[in-house]
């Protein structure tokens, strides 16, 4: 009997991801507060898990969809334990759960705050970083309708505050969060996650970082995740391509045409910057 | 229904010999465009299969959509209704005589074949006796096969596969269905076959199908079914405190399926709802389970106490809406317990699974009961998600009546949505409900005269 489902590699025994004693983090809430804000490496444990695979960029950029395509690949380390995967992730590389498994590890790391001094401080470890890059109208509509206040108001304090400008810095430090709308708030947290791209790009070389555009991914999938692989030197299958959807392409048509405009007017400059940086 | 409301002639139905064999589930495809002829027997053969089977599963299947928007459509409109008025006359009676202990726990909102099969898989159907209204069962063209034919092109019965997918459920299958060419079978219209399997028999029989891609082509559908497989085995493992065997599933089936653990674990506590659902005590059932999963995932025993609590929650429902009151309080309060918050995604759940009680089952909830499901519901998790969950079960009843036989009841239902949830006051839905429902009477009035 042939099977043609992907047959995983079974996790190695005794090599399961360990808690403290029954005091379990399952929500990011728990986790910028027991973690986060106690400044804790958020990439502390990153050196034992060498020639890793690290999917960043801003957060709803479809992350999620290449760092589960890379784990489930043959040659790869299923470490799932947790009720989300980037949260996984954050657990173990601030090694909060213990966690010593041989293999290669593919971790989602766009949580990790806007500064890149921490990816920085593991360069010569031989990971490689995928950085995905997405439109911003895809990204700020799922920021608006599919994700939580306190994720957004998260997000803007790490990364939208720095970039803000002229009256409307002073308005925040006057008056905090709801002196700028959501919408605003989403822009500026765009811009503040995709200004990362350059830093990373200074310090990593091309065989250590690469760029792709999400909508080229699934769009040219054929194309997109094969180099994808072949930038990981892990073997493809053209059957991981199935696991590309293009089904929240279109969301993008149910912004306002005001919506449209700031965001053409805060984050497209910056995306176009940001595009001809990509490998692809 | 005693005969063909499309001229088509009657035929008898001869029940087939079932021998001293356990009959645990009978497949009624719909009556579609190659059953026409048979149409004229559907009561009797509704009939034989509630009394074979009274102890399993009894799915009817309706109408496609394609069916619906091409032959069936023009030609069948009045049978369609008819059996739809038949089997929900069937289905109260019943729900009567064997106690809502039988009755369908929960719609199962299926988009799929595979879906549907996954839930077979997971063990979902097995408490379920009455129906299951799988309206996309019957477009079996989606079950495509590797080089895009169509599984009635290469002469696979649809039927066979949902079989074997049930035999790894254990299950002891009856499967009657028509032939497609009457021919081949001589007088009779039905093929009767008698499946007797052991318990443990057919998983690697489902594996097989799963992995020649005859239950769907596509990976992430293989993936899902095999993951469901995956997990019905760890649960039942861990059922019989095979622990360490159920911790090696469990993983296989996290492996493949991630979804399984999003969301604080919903869907997988999902599964144990459904499977502690109408035992005489979850609590017995669902904390041992728990209990055995490995240290990596002990994060899910947390939910234990909740997962009880919506357990006996559902199944007050259940038996407020077939009329039980009583029984219903009691379940309820067992239910405060074991106090939980229902997310926002458990609530859509109840109020799909109440709308469908009340269309699909013909129940048509009285406002006695609406009241009774209000006042338990607000005792137990917050007068807020009782408002917001009986306001948006009244005001879909509402809008859907008024869709479909405008009448007064819309004005009532749509008053009672606005009370509860002032925001409808913004909805030219509810508005137009409330107006059309008021003047209703009016307008009969000078249609008649």
């Amino acid at each position: 009997m042939t099977f043609s489902v992907l047959r995983f590699p079974p996790v190695p025994a005794g090599s399961y991801p360990r808690w403290p004693d029954g005091d379990y983090i399952t929500t990011w809430a728990e986790f910028n507060r027991r973690i986060r804000s106690r400044g804790v490496p958020l990439l502390g444990a990153l050196g034992h898990f060498p020639n890793s695979v690290l999917v960043t960029g801003c957060q709803r950029s479809g992350t999620t969809m290449l760092t589960r395509i890379l784990t489930l690949s043959q040659g790869m380390t299923n470490y799932w334990f947790g009720p989300d995967d980037e949260l996984d992730a954050a657990l173990i590389l601030s090694g909060y759960v213990q966690y010593a498994a041989q293999g290669r590890h593919c971790f989602q790391t766009t949580y990790v705050g806007p500064g890149c001094e921490e990816y920085i401080a593991h360069r010569d470890e031989g990971h490689r970083i995928v950085f995905v890059l997405r439109n911003p109208y895809s990204v700020i509509y799922s920021m608006l309708y599919n994700w939580s206040d306190a994720a957004l108001d998260q997000l803007f304090v790490e990364s939208g505050v720095p970039e803000l400008q002229g009256i409307e810095r002073l308005r925040w430090r006057a008056f905090g969060l709801r002196a700028i709308g959501r919408l605003r708030r989403a822009c500026w947290a765009y811009r503040g996650k995709i200004r990362q791209l350059f830093v990373l790009r200074q310090h990593f070389s091309s065989e250590q970082l690469m760029a792709v555009d999400y909508d080229d991914l699934v769009r040219r999938k054929e194309q997109v995740l094969p180099a994808i692989y072949a930038f990981i030197h892990l073997p493809y299958d053209p059957r991981y391509a199935e696991r590309i959807h293009a089904r929240s392409l279109r969301k993008t048509q149910r912004l306002s045409e005001k919506e449209r405009a700031t965001i053409r007017e805060l984050c497209e400059p910056l995306y176009a910057q940001a595009r001809s940086l990509c490998d692809l | 229904m005693s005969g063909s409301a499309s001229g088509q002639p009657v035929r008898s139905f001869q029940p087939p010999s079932l021998g001293p064999q356990t009959i645990r589930a009978v497949i009624l495809p719909a009556p579609g465009e190659e059953l026409l002829h048979h149409i004229g027997t559907w009561p009797q053969v509704v009939d034989w299969a509630l009394q074979a089977a009274p102890e399993g599963l009894v799915l009817f299947l309706e109408p496609g959509t394609r069916l619906r928007e091409t032959a069936w459509q023009q030609h069948n409109e009045p049978f369609a209704t008819e059996f739809h008025l038949f089997i929900h006359a069937k289905l109260e009676s019943l729900a009567g005589e064997i106690g809502p202990s039988h009755v369908t726990p929960r719609f199962l909102g299926l988009s799929s074949p595979q879906q549907l099969i996954q839930e077979i898989l997971l063990g979902h159907v097995r408490l379920s006796h009455l129906a299951i209204r799988v309206r996309a069962l019957q477009r079996w063209q989606i079950l495509q096969t590797a080089d895009g034919r169509s599984m009635a092109h290469r002469g696979i019965d649809p039927a066979l596969l949902l079989a074997s997918a049930l035999r790894s459920s254990s299950w002891q299958l009856h499967r009657l269905y028509p032939p497609m060419v009457e021919q081949e079978h001589g007088d009779s219209p039905w093929n009767a076959e008698v499946s007797d399997l052991t318990p443990d028999g057919g998983e690697g029989e489902t594996e097989e199908l799963i992995a020649n891609g005859l239950l769907g082509s596509g990976l992430l559908e293989q993936e899902g079914l095999l993951a469901a497989l995956e997990l019905r085995r760890a649960l039942d493992a861990f059922a019989r405190s095979a622990t360490e065997a159920g911790r090696v599933h469990f993983r296989r089936a996290i492996q493949l399926r991630r979804q399984y653990l999003e969301d604080q674990a919903a869907a997988l506590l999902d599964c144990l709802v459904l499977r502690g659902l109408f035992m005489p005590a979850p609590e017995e059932r669902i904390a041992p389970i728990l209990s055995q999963l490995s240290p990596e995932f002990a994060w899910i025993q947390s939910h234990t106490k909740p997962t009880i609590g919506i357990c006996y929650t559902e199944r007050a429902m259940v038996q407020a809406v077939l009329g039980h009151l009583e029984r219903s309080e009691r379940s309820f309060g067992q239910a405060r317990r074991y106090r939980f918050e229902p997310s926002s995604g458990l609530l859509r759940r109840w109020l799909e699974w109440l709308l469908w009680a009340d269309r699909g089952l013909g129940v048509g909830l009285p406002t006695s009961q609406v009241r009774f499901l209000r006042r338990e519901i607000a005792s137990l998790v917050g007068d807020r998600a009782a408002r917001w969950l009986m306001g948006e079960f009244l005001a879909n009843r509402a809008l859907h009546r008024l869709r479909t036989e405008p009448n007064a009841r819309m004005a009532w239902d749509a008053c009672q949505a606005l009370w509860l949830r002032p925001i409808f006051a913004v909805n030219p839905g509810i508005a137009r409900a409330i107006w059309q429902g008021a003047t209703e009477p009016l307008r009969r009035l000078r249609r008649r005269c």
